[in-house]
């Protein structure tokens, strides 16, 4: 499944980083990683924002250094 | 009114005043007074009457010797009946606590195992033992598990007592199994060490699944397993890498790095559950360690965990397993290059046949 290029990881990475710069304090950002983005882009690899709720506040740009980005849902507490 | 009810209505007024006059009387150690059917074998009457529960049926002559008075025969209408019965409270208690089946990951365990409870002796809490660790530098075996398992306090360097099974699955003071040691909350990783004290052997072995054989990177598409303290063997497949986590650890949020996301196979429910922190995320195909399980989510349904590559070098610990462990750490692009590799190799050995 992971058939992206090493170039494509390093911009992948590098997306993420800006990501987490941009949008890693806001309250509802619960976990941002590289994985399978949800519908209408599934089977697509990009940078994911778990976030909690709906928040209206967040800003999420559709790609970053040509790397899609999407939003899922993550609501996560220590099990 | 017919005559049996009437006659329960009495034997009911009888009991209710004559049950203090026998139960707070020490003289004749009775328990219960009811009314029900009579259970001595002599009876004749199969019909409700009065009964006493005492904790012995005793004969006259050794009521007699015991100094304890008998019960009346016969109340008013009523042919009374002598049950033994000795009643305690079904409840909970502390000192001797419930104890789960053996072989539950919950119950404890003469030889320890990853997927089975564990917890901190002071904390009334369960989490999973992970699994068995060697330290790089002294070479001291140890329990692998969640800081927030086997500390849970940040001021807390080390010498925490840890119970198996967890205290909240009947742990007692005496099943101290190891102590704290250290954890790599400082490199965001919720992970920690126990030192065993060897009063119980730990070995590599996760509860219905089978050894660890060495340690890899995660891989999109992957598709791992686990033994939890919880929800026992799962299976999931991980749809996220590389991530950085932000969660509420009591009043305080923490960001934890490394953190991959799972999510359960088709056609499962449940991946995880509280209680599952520590277990040992590994690859179905080669049963090497791939992340360290500690948060989740229920819905969606998925599981967090850390790299098990970048925990065990926070830790400075190693896998101890029975062949020298295969440690892979590929990152998703080598392993691409190396497949690549292959077909290349293998077109190439084509075309020269």
């Amino acid at each position: 499944m992971s058939s992206q290029s090493a170039a494509w990881w390093r911009r992948a990475r590098r997306a993420r980083d800006q990501l987490i710069a941009r949008l890693g304090t806001h309250p509802a950002v619960t976990n941002i990683d590289i994985g399978l983005l949800d519908p209408p882009q599934a089977g697509v690899i990009g940078v994911r924002i778990h976030i909690r709720g709906t928040p209206t506040d967040l800003v999420v740009p559709k790609e970053v250094e040509g790397i899609p980005v999407g939003v899922v849902r993550g609501d996560y507490h220590l099990q | 009114m017919d005559d049996e009810r009437l006659r329960a209505a009495r034997a009911r007024l009888m009991v209710r005043r004559l049950a203090p006059a026998f139960l707070y009387n020490p003289a004749y150690r009775v328990n219960m007074v009811d009314f029900g059917i009579p259970i001595r074998a002599e009876a004749a009457d199969e019909r409700p009457t009065i009964r006493f529960h005492v904790p012995r049926k005793l004969s006259r002559a050794q009521l007699e010797r015991a100094g304890i008075e008998a019960v009346p025969r016969q109340i008013g209408e009523f042919v009374t009946d002598v049950i033994e019965g000795a009643y305690v409270p079904h409840v909970w208690s502390w000192w001797r606590p419930w104890q789960p089946p053996v072989g539950s990951p919950r119950s404890r365990f003469a030889t320890m195992r990853g997927g089975i409870s564990v917890s901190v002796a002071r904390d009334f809490s369960a989490g999973t033992l992970g699994g068995l660790v060697r330290d790089r530098t002294t070479g001291d075996l140890m329990i692998l598990s969640n800081w927030h398992v086997l500390a849970a306090e940040r001021w807390v360097a080390a010498g925490l007592p840890i119970c198996q099974p967890g205290r909240l699955d009947g742990g007692m003071p005496y099943d101290v199994v190891a102590t704290t040691t250290r954890h790599a909350m400082r490199q965001n990783i919720d992970a920690a060490v126990a030192t065993l004290t060897g009063d119980r052997p730990l070995i590599n072995d996760q509860l219905n699944i089978g050894s660890v054989t060495g340690v890899a990177l995660p891989r999109l598409g992957m598709r791992v397993t686990k033994s939890g303290r919880t929800t026992g063997v799962t299976e999931g497949i991980i749809t996220g890498v590389e991530g950085q986590a932000r969660l509420w650890y009591g009043s305080m949020q923490h960001t934890i790095q490394h953190v991959m996301t799972i999510v359960p196979v088709p056609g499962k429910r449940e991946v995880s559950a509280g209680g599952d922190s520590g277990s040992w995320w590994l690859d179905v195909e080669t049963r090497a360690a791939v992340g360290l399980h500690f948060a989740g989510s229920d819905d969606p349904e998925q599981a967090l965990a850390i790299e098990m590559v970048a925990v065990l070098d926070a830790l400075d610990v190693e896998l101890v397993t029975e062949r020298p462990p295969v440690t892979d750490r590929r990152r998703p692009e080598a392993v691409v290059r190396e497949a690549w590799r292959t077909v290349e190799r293998e077109m190439a050995e084509t075309l020269a046949r």
